[in-house]
């Protein structure tokens, strides 16, 4: 095959020669330019390819010499990888960059192909000199590329770059030198052998040399305290001409660096790299927070992302984490970077608010940026979250697992600057949005180099997913797929793709469950997956009922349907954690779709992606004791069992909206778009409760019984729960808005399953299961119910509502049998649900606790009846006269959800046995009898039939009665109110309908007070505040970064000086015995002296063990 | 090492140079004279690679002179008489080098300078935070 | 002033790490990598200048690369200068009549010394980079005493082009012959030690570079001295 020396010796040709092919015109300048990067990018894919088929990395030799004497570079994988990676940046950059220069010159041809030879030298090299000298030519290349677009900022920035470098370089090449003095040689594998025969004299000195090299490299590779030039070229420069840097230089730049950690094997200097990256990560994610600038907010990403990988470097170098993790994570990060890069270029928008309403109406292009946000912050399936997982999991294995802390603090404001930029583009109507910015015009050429690099990533990532999938996922991956395609497939015909997501979800349900009902209500899994795919099921036949869905809706709906069928499927942790973050990512898009969702969205998905990092932690602490599948979670004991199921508990409450973590839910429930809404509410609320009952506790293990804290965990959690339910249902009281007010129910509800969960009794899962269920049945149909009210009416406010009962009588009947199950009285099944719980907690002796849920359970009853009437009971509204009925599907779907429910109220006992077998698997037990109707719990029993056939009696008996004897209605103006001189307030306000409970709210003023929100803006405030005064760190002179970087080297010099002489030897990995007698004339340096055997292609002949003697030994011989 | 002695006293010096050098670009406001400051510790890095290859009382490593050779038979160098040609083939390189940074720097200067029509790098701190 | 004098003692402390690294900056013997290139320098190259036999072959790789930095950098500083606005053109001041002269007179001189200097470059101090500078200095006489004179870049960029060209090309051949890029031995005959025709291509190589590195400081010459000149003829 042909030499990858080419690699180099080509484009350095073809760089001498661009300005002759300009003579010719530009074109052919153009084309010998992008031949030569098309040619570079082929021949790394060949090598790569044969790579894959087993043919070992290739020494280049050169000059006719084998190393150490000649030059010699390295071609294996890891820089066949590299060079790819490049060649392909390079290549869309020069398509994207053709048409964006300003006083267009070939120089700027010849600098960018000179850039990518640059970086495709210092890939290969393997020689420490050659290393400074191809640094150079990058970093040169890097310094003249800046005046590319707009011409004062690059140059600003520029000059402060080139600053910063030079003292870089001189570091570098001191660094060299002296490595060179000290052991012989400056081929690097040759070093690494010599390094450990360097005389004892000189050798605790090394660590200082190691240190200027280090320090060098740090700045090159822009970490904090030297990353201020890096952040003003990101703000200065034309992004498009980022691009290319990223995915050259700063690459080539890293690897180099991870060549010369080799030598490193210092411990000191390997802890001050770690350390330097680790904040890196954390300050520049922290600082971006508040940057208001996009492409700044781009740089400070970098800069933190690049941080993360020099953290890494000592690990890989040491075994600790595997090289293929960090791969992952650079190759993400150079292909979302790019493709970011490439759209701000595009937009063109410089502050937040200038990208208000970017790429509205260029789907492709928004898709691009959603998928660039969601691979960039480390989310499945992409690249960086196998990445990511794969690092924290060996972290957790690895001595160094404390680490693991700041690199999920850091990641967690990545999610808040990345998604607050997101919900800048969409400023909901109130936030008084500014004028949209459609930005400049651009060509197709420059808009295909983003959707190039995004489809990349979802390529790679998928790749990788599919290696996750359990073997039976077949049918769950095609839902995935099928999803992805309705997204990524343009035209709008929401009715159409609902009805194809119908059809793939019912297909699904026939094939991956199966369908004896016995067997599927026998199991969590098939419990919940019945849940999930009924409620997609319904959820899609009322989109076929409305039809006016954004594009995008039923695509997504099908991938969150598919990755909660995952999450139930998933046997191993990492299997659980993708499902479970894919599930996050869609769901949030989804609620992004909502009409007013914008701010709503943000909250969910910052609270989502945190608790999703709670998770991670929880699953970092399982597996830093060994344990990687779900099954084996109760191997855990003692304090890492607790904290474990602490870590896991609070993501998964989080997830469930418990108190404290629920600010993001009234939101997200209310905003979602109203086929949404359902679904998010019956449905996704779900998986947390079986995520606790399967995953936490399991965790948990017998340290949730024992009293290791003044609390037990789980007593902890009821109360939680227990507070959750009170005060959300206080809540929902007193909410003018329907969707706000079954908002509130949902999240009361959902904790009536978290207290029934956390008695960890057979009894008390009986009722928290039971819960769940009837909550889906009645939320879903509720808020089915208010979509169709929605959709005819177009109101969501109660004083713009009233009186429908007359127009929409089916949807009334719904709503009525809706609240009477939520209310949990006699006959519905709600009754069933309360009566477990109750009957559970006195079990487990919590009688506190019993009074609360009761005490809750009671106040539900006013918002309840303003359900009923405030939107159907009263007079008719006259702008409602028109009204009809809601569309049939949404009426179907209601009515197999009625069917569901009347079959739970009637027949209990048939549910909840089943629902034992699933408990008896955990606990060994059950808590219930069942004689025929019957079903028999501790303190009593129950009769679905009985209780049914009973009040059917008295509703019937009182129905006559009140039909022939009651007092008959007169009719009133709903408007009539006379004023006596006042000022009278708009109509809306004297709505009797409006703020009905406005006397009890006096009463409550004190419990509705939302401290919690409180508490959460005082966080957001303070952390804008720190992030505020810290990024003044950067001042934007060129000579304080300039002091930084002196300073930092004067410091870790001094620390070194004054503690490192004693022990400070260079140790690594491979700890080899000090030669001896390595000045003895006879041996080393004699046999040096042979002429050396030609032999290019194979390694060094040389002999290793000659070294460095001091002038006077040879002269005593 | 005798401190008196032509090997000292270049070491001494390019040390000197490299930290003057970088004085002045920390301490100047000039652009020219911060570009002027990396130049002198360019040279002192320059000078201090060369002392590293000097070993005292032997010659340049230009072999025009037969009784250099091991004996007069072969073309075999005695390795005892000259000093270490490598770190000159080094400063060589990084000569050019660094003639080519501060070529690239003045150029900038130049262009700062027609648009700010100042040369103190305070006045060119817009980009920041 | 506080920053500067932070500044001061971050120096001196950087100065006291170098102070601390001082044993290693002592006169040591050679090594092993270099004692093989002083001892068969002679016998695997026959140039007698052993630092150009690394220079330009044990080590030719990194020259490779400086020539691309010089290129590079010659690029850059032009495509950095290539706009205009905002500089006024200085008023011109011609020198005297005998500058001027004696300046055409020793240009012809200089560049033959310069040609000197690379063509022995194998041989003697100095090499391609030397008598490139030398020859540049040349144009820089010319340069300084006519500012209104102008070079000829047409001719200028051919020659910087052809000769890079011309290196990478002599590196093929290299690894045409041997498998190796940029090798000496088993290309041409390497000659007699001590004579102008000896040592392979090191001479070629040098020659090469003498051409592109005189005539891309003469293109950087005249780039910045015409920094000023608004919308004039260069390229």
């Amino acid at each position: 095959m042909v030499s990858p020396i080419l690699l180099v010796a080509v484009p350095l040709g073809a760089a001498f020669l661009l300005p002759m092919a300009d003579r010719l015109g530009r074109p052919v300048a153009r084309g010998l330019h992008l031949l030569t990067l098309l040619f570079a990018g082929g021949l790394a894919l060949r090598w790569l390819m044969a790579f894959q088929a087993g043919a070992p990395a290739e020494l280049i030799t050169t000059g006719g010499w084998p190393p150490p004497i000649g030059i010699s570079l390295r071609f294996g994988v890891e820089e066949a990888v590299l060079v790819l990676l490049a060649a392909a940046v390079a290549f869309v950059a020069a398509l994207h960059l053709a048409r964006r220069e300003q006083a267009s010159d070939v120089r700027g041809l010849v600098i960018q192909l000179l850039l990518v030879t640059g970086s495709f030298g210092l890939i290969m090299t393997r020689d420490l000199f050659n290393v400074f000298v191809f640094l150079e030519i990058s970093s040169i290349a890097t310094y003249a590329i800046v005046a590319f677009g707009r011409e004062r900022e690059g140059l600003e920035a520029g000059f402060k770059y080139m600053v910063v470098g030079s003292a870089a370089s001189i570091f570098v090449l001191l660094g060299i030198a002296l490595l060179y003095k000290a052991t012989g040689t400056l081929n690097l594998d040759d070093m690494l052998n010599r390094i450990h025969d360097v005389p004892p004299a000189v050798a605790p000195l090394l660590g200082g040399v190691l240190l200027l090299l280090a320090t060098g490299f740090l700045v090159e590779t822009k970490m904090w305290p030297f990353n201020g030039p890096a952040i003003d070229l990101y703000d200065g420069v034309e992004p498009g001409v980022m691009a290319l840097v990223v995915g050259t230089v700063v690459n080539a730049v890293l690897w180099t660096f991870w060549k010369v950690m080799l030598l490193a094997g210092d411990a000191w200097v390997s802890t001050v790299v770690m350390t330097v990256g680790m904040v890196t990560f954390v300050v520049s994610n922290f600082l971006a927070i508040r940057q208001g600038r996009v492409r700044r907010m781009l740089g400070y990403s970098s800069s933190a992302q690049l941080g993360l990988l020099v953290f890494l470097l000592p690990l890989v170098r040491d075994g600790h984490v595997p090289l293929l993790a960090a791969a992952l994570l650079l190759v993400n990060h150079t292909l979302a970077k790019a493709a970011l890069l490439w759209l701000a270029g595009l937009h063109g928008g410089e502050t937040m608010e200038d990208w208000a309403g970017a790429f509205r109406g260029r789907v492709a292009l928004g898709v691009t940026l959603l998928t660039s946000v969601v691979a960039i912050t480390g989310l499945p399936p992409f690249p960086g979250f196998w990445g990511k997982w794969e690092v924290v999991a060996s972290l957790a294995r690895s001595p160094f697992a404390w680490w693991i802390l700041p690199l999920l603090l850091g990641s967690l404001f990545e999610f808040v600057y990345y998604f607050g930029w997101l919900r800048a583009m969409r400023p909901d109507e109130d936030e008084g949005a500014a004028p949209i910015v459609s930005g400049a015009p651009f060509g197709i050429l420059e808009a295909v180099a983003p959707l190039l690099m995004a489809g990349a990533l979802l390529a790679y990532g998928l790749w990788w997913t599919a290696f996750m999938l359990p073997p039976d996922a077949v049918a769950l991956l095609g839902l995935g797929l099928l999803g992805l395609v309705l997204l990524i497939v343009p035209g709008r015909v929401p009715r159409a793709r609902a009805g194809l997501a119908l059809v793939a979800m019912l297909v699904t349900a026939w094939l991956v469950l199966p369908l004896k009902v016995e067997l599927l209500l026998g199991t969590f899994e098939g419990l919940f997956g019945a849940i999930v795919l009924l409620g997609g099921i319904l959820v899609a036949l009322a989109g076929l009922g409305t039809g006016n869905e954004r594009q995008g809706h039923w695509g997504l709906l099908l991938v969150l349907v598919a990755s909660s069928l995952w999450i139930l499927r998933a046997e191993t942790l990492l299997a659980f954690f993708a499902a479970w973050e894919i599930m996050t990512w869609s769901s949030w898009l989804l609620v992004r779709q909502g009409r007013r969702a914008s701010r709503a969205a943000w909250l969910y998905i910052l609270f989502g992606a945190g608790g999703g990092l709670a998770v991670l932690g929880g699953f970092a602490v399982a597996m830093g004791a060994g344990v990687d599948w779900i099954r084996d979670l109760g191997h855990l004991s003692g304090l890492p069992a607790l904290a474990a199921f602490s870590l896991l508990a609070a993501g998964f409450l989080a997830k469930a909206a418990a108190w404290g973590l629920h600010v993001w839910a009234p939101g997200a429930y209310s905003e979602s778009p109203d086929t949404f809404s359902p679904f998010l509410s019956g449905v996704v609320s779900k998986l947390p409760v079986f995520a606790l009952m399967t995953v936490a506790v399991r965790a948990g293990g017998e340290v949730l019984g024992a009293r290791m804290l003044p609390v037990e965990p789980l007593h902890a959690v009821a109360w939680i729960g227990g507070l959750t339910a009170l005060g959300m249902t206080l809540l929902a009281v007193f909410q003018e808005d329907m969707k706000r007010l079954l908002a509130y129910s949902s999240v009361g509800q959902v904790a009536y399953a978290i207290v029934g969960f956390a008695i960890l009794s057979p009894l008390g899962w009986s009722a928290a299961l039971y819960q769940v269920v009837n909550h889906f049945l009645f939320k879903t149909m509720l808020f089915l119910a208010v979509a169709g009210v929605i959709y005819r009416t177009g109101a969501r406010r109660f004083s713009q509502l009233g009186g429908l009962i007359t127009r929409m009588p089916v949807s009334f009947v719904f709503v009525l049998v809706g609240i009477i199950a939520v209310a949990g009285v006699p006959p519905l099944s709600g009754f069933a649900a309360k009566w477990l719980l109750y009957q559970a907690l006195m079990e487990k002796g919590w009688f506190f606790l019993t009074v609360v849920m009761m005490f809750a359970s009671v106040v539900a009853f006013p918002y309840l009846f303003r359900l009923i009437h405030s939107i159907f009971l009263g007079q008719l509204r006259d702008d409602l006269r028109e009204t009809r009925e809601a569309p049939w599907p949404l009426l179907a779907a209601q009515f197999v959800l009625l069917g569901l429910i009347m079959a739970l109220s009637v027949f209990p006992g048939a549910f909840l046995a089943s629902v034992d077998r699933v408990i008896a698997a955990t606990f060994g037990g059950t808590g219930l009898r069942y004689e025929q109707w019957l079903v028999t719990g501790p303190l009593g029993y129950l009769s679905g039939p009985g209780i049914m056939a009973m009040v059917m009696v008295l509703f019937v008996v009182l129905f006559l009665f009140l039909f022939f004897a009651g007092p008959r209605p007169v009719k009133v103006k709903q408007l009539d109110i006379v004023y006596a001189g006042e000022v009278p307030p708009p109509p809306e306000q004297v709505h009797v309908a409006y703020d009905m409970y406005r006397h009890y709210k006096r009463a409550w003023e004190p419990a509705l007070r939302s401290w919690v929100v409180r508490f959460w803006n005082f966080v957001g405030e303070t952390a804008d505040g720190i992030a505020e005064t810290g990024r003044k760190f950067y001042t934007g002179n060129g000579q304080t970064y300039l002091l930084y970087t002196l300073l930092f080297l004067a410091i870790l010099g001094l620390a070194w000086a004054s503690a490192a002489p004693a022990g400070a030897s260079p140790a690594g990995p491979g700890e080899r015995a000090v030669a001896t007698g390595a000045c003895d004339p006879g041996t080393g340096p004699e046999a040096a002296a042979e002429p050396i055997e030609r032999d290019p292609g194979a390694g060094g002949t040389f002999p290793a063990a000659a070294t460095l003697c001091p002038v006077g030994a040879r002269a005593a011989e | 090492m005798n401190l008196l002695s032509l090997h000292a006293l270049a070491v001494g010096t390019a040390i000197v140079l490299i930290l003057v050098g970088l004085a002045g670009a920390l301490v100047r406001r000039n652009l020219l004279k911060i570009v002027l400051g990396f130049s002198i510790a360019d040279s002192g890095v320059n000078l201090l690679i060369v002392t590293l290859g000097h070993i005292p009382g032997r010659t340049a490593p230009i072999i025009d002179d037969p009784k250099l050779l091991k004996d007069a038979g072969s073309l075999v160098v005695d390795a005892s008489k000259v000093v270490d040609p490598l770190p000159q083939a080094l400063v060589l390189t990084a000569i050019v080098i660094g003639v080519g940074v501060t070529a690239l720097m003045l150029a900038f200067v130049v262009r700062l300078y027609a648009q700010g029509k100042s040369l103190d790098i305070r006045d060119f701190g817009r980009l920041k935070w | 002033m506080i920053k500067q004098l932070v500044g001061l003692l971050a120096v001196l402390a950087v100065a006291a790490l170098f102070v601390a690294l001082l044993p290693l900056m002592a006169p040591t013997e050679l090594g092993p990598v270099t004692r093989h290139y002083v001892e068969q320098g002679l016998v695997e190259n026959r140039g007698a200048n052993l630092v150009t036999s690394i220079v330009v072959n044990y080590r030719g790789f990194d020259t490779l690369g400086e020539v691309t930095v010089l290129f590079l950098s010659v690029s850059g500083a032009g495509f950095v200068l290539r706009r205009r606005e905002g500089l006024v053109p200085e008023p011109q001041r011609r020198s005297s009549e005998l500058v001027q002269t004696a300046s055409r007179v020793l240009f012809a001189p200089i560049v033959l010394f310069g040609a000197y200097i690379f063509v022995h470059g194998h041989l003697t101090p100095g090499g391609g980079f030397q008598g490139g500078a030398v020859i540049a200095s040349a144009v820089l006489l010319l340069l300084l005493a006519d500012r209104d004179r102008l070079l000829p870049h047409g001719f200028l960029s051919v020659i910087e082009s052809f000769s890079g060209f011309g290196y990478v090309v002599t590196g093929f051949v290299g690894l045409a012959a041997t498998g190796s890029f940029l090798a000496n031995r088993g290309v041409i005959d390497l000659g007699t030690w001590n004579r102008l025709f000896s040592a392979g291509v090191i001479p070629v190589i040098y020659v090469l570079i003498g051409l592109k590195v005189g005539s891309e400081l003469a293109t950087l010459l005249d780039t910045m001295m015409h920094a000023d000149q608004a919308g004039e003829g260069h390229r």
